[in-house]
């Protein structure tokens, strides 16, 4: 196989092992019991039932040639669990109410030292199982 | 992001954030009675509960830890500012501000949370700030 190729294809191999890396170190943030709550218990994790947990969907994007993958949470209160809310309704002294954020995306992405780490291991790793071919 | 400059002082970023989205903006009515534009940089303290706002908020999250980003020869130092918006008047909402974000910053997209019949519309930037400096 041409040089050139094996490198596209290595690149394509990390960059999958890369996005499933990062989409199990997303799952491990909701999982911590880190997130500040009002109420005990706190800190807490971000589990109630598990949907949230369960509704990653990880997905490359549609051109071959882009290092490009999406990470979607598909649970309908996704947003207002990750970025925070105000209620319409305020308490009893006319006080707003609202749901803190818990941005989990956000630890992870500003391991940025880690997450280059991570890709160039398993870069070399696909480079060495393609060396010789 | 064209609201931030390396170091730039919180008033610089407020002033840029004026710049770009004061005419869609509502107010804060202070305990005194005094009015300002629904601007807030959270900082040391967030938003004071005593404050009123009425229309469209936009608060600027805590300035975010530089991140180096890499480079030969050079630091590349990236700062993630996260900008949250939120409609108060339920006969208003943020196609506007939308809009505006949008013109400023055409590779953002943002988390919209329609407003409910609990909560109030929301949209939320994640703004990447990458900045060239030279190392010492």
């Amino acid at each position: 196989m041409p040089l050139d190729l094996r490198i596209d294809d290595a690149l394509n191999e990390a960059w999958d092992d890369f996005s499933a890396y990062v989409g199990r170190r997303f799952t491990k943030e909701i999982t911590d019991e880190k997130w500040e709550w009002p109420r005990e218990p706190s800190p807490r994790d971000i589990v109630d039932t598990g949907n949230l947990r369960r509704s990653l969907r990880i997905t490359r994007g549609l051109n071959p040639n882009q290092l490009e993958t999406y990470f979607d949470w598909t649970a309908p209160y996704a947003a207002t669990v990750h970025d925070g809310a105000v209620y319409k309704a305020t308490d009893a002294e006319g006080n707003a109410r609202t749901m803190p954020a818990r941005p989990w995306t956000r630890p992870v992405l500003y391991d940025r030292a880690t997450l280059a780490r991570y890709f160039q291991a398993r870069f070399a790793l696909a480079m060495r199982r393609r060396a010789g071919q | 992001m064209t609201i931030s400059v390396l170091g730039a002082t919180v008033p610089q970023l407020r002033q840029g954030l004026l710049d770009l989205f004061g005419s869609e903006l509502g107010v804060y009515t202070l305990p005194n009675g005094s009015t300002q534009p629904a601007l807030y940089v959270v900082g040391a303290q967030q938003v004071p509960p005593d404050w009123r706002v009425s229309g469209i908020e936009c608060v600027l999250l805590n300035p975010p830890p530089f991140q180096n980003l890499g480079g030969v020869g050079m630091l590349i130092a990236n700062r993630l500012w996260t900008l949250q918006f939120r409609c108060y008047d339920t006969t208003d909402d943020l196609s506007a501000i939308q809009l505006l974000a949008f013109r400023a910053w055409p590779w953002a997209t943002p988390r919209r949370l329609p407003a409910t019949d609990d909560t109030y519309e929301q949209l939320t930037y994640e703004l990447s700030d990458p900045v060239l400096i030279t190392p010492l």
